[in-house]
């Protein structure tokens, strides 16, 4: 699902992202407290087993849970990732990856998410990694 | 959450026996509420002697109680013969523990077959209502061909 009036407050962020843009994640949904962020694989963003890159797994994991604690953010202020902890459940083996970010607790200058990510190999679905993550709010 | 299949039959008694020997538990007075494949749930009481300066329960004593529970409910699921310990945890404090009652919850999100990976919480109590206080993963080792029961500490009583 997508909050077409959040969209247009967290995308132009989103896109702003060299990074993301760089690797080519897209947003695939989006509402309060909950963002989806989708990389298709690349030969360039694997490892020396050709799965995804745990580094990649994690910078995704890490926007999803910032994009999701952005949406809980009163207009004007943003967030910035303070710490995060990655679980690499299995090897990230397969075409996409998905990670769904959700908001667990957005308080006054701290807000604390969580991402799960998954990996689709071929249509099979398998939760790869798990992000906890603490985001400052900041104006 | 996908159904979690305990491989030992006598799971139930073997987490239960393995929780009783912990003194540590037994001390603070904490006692196995719940337990399922995957799943345990661990409550207890507050007293002044488990508090902070605030009167909060002590927040590593939280942390304590959501890692035993993920512990017993990684042991759920292990062989026989086989015993845990904690490789990794990492809390986030949400909430002060200011309620009477502390309840822990923790389940398996992947069984491994030496790693296993949890969700825990816990939730302070108060007025009859639960207000989530803590927010956690855990990494448990399954240790096969370890029993339970040996004192790997290789001490018993208090220390003079």
């Amino acid at each position: 699902m997508i909050d077409e009036n959040l969209k247009t407050r967290i995308e132009p962020v989103f896109k702003s992202q060299k990074f993301m843009q760089h690797l080519g994640a897209e947003i695939i949904a989006l509402e309060t407290g909950k963002v989806s962020l989708s990389l298709n694989y690349d030969e360039r963003w694997s490892q020396q087993n050709g799965y995804f890159h745990g580094g990649v797994v994690g910078a995704l994991a890490d926007n999803a849970a910032g994009a999701a604690a952005a949406t809980t953010m009163p207009e004007g202020k943003g967030c910035l990732t303070a710490e995060y902890k990655l679980n690499l459940l299995a090897p990230a083996k397969g075409d996409k990856i998905v990670a769904e970010g959700r908001v667990i607790k957005s308080g006054r200058n701290l807000v604390i998410a969580e991402t799960d990510v998954f990996v689709f190999d071929q249509g099979k679905r398998v939760h790869c990694a798990l992000l906890l993550a603490t985001l400052v709010a900041v104006s | 959450m996908s159904e979690l299949i305990a491989k030992n039959p006598q799971f139930e008694a073997v987490v239960r026996d393995s929780f009783s020997r912990q003194p540590f538990m037994g001390l603070i007075g904490a006692r196995m509420s719940d337990l399922k494949p995957g799943f345990c749930e661990l409550t207890l009481e507050r007293d002044v002697k488990l508090t902070q300066q605030h009167g909060f329960f002590h927040g590593g004593l939280v942390g304590s109680l959501v890692d035993s529970a993920a512990g017993y409910a990684a042991f759920s699921l292990y062989p026989e013969n086989s015993t845990v310990l904690t490789v990794d945890m990492k809390v986030n404090f949400l909430n002060p523990s200011d309620g009477d009652v502390l309840i822990a919850r923790a389940h398996v999100i992947r069984p491994g077959g030496k790693l296993y990976h949890l969700k825990g919480e816990a939730f302070s109590v108060k007025d009859g209502e639960e207000k989530l206080c803590l927010t956690g993963v855990f990494t448990m080792m399954c240790l096969l061909g370890k029993s339970d029961a040996v004192n790997l500490g290789q001490k018993t009583g208090a220390s003079s």
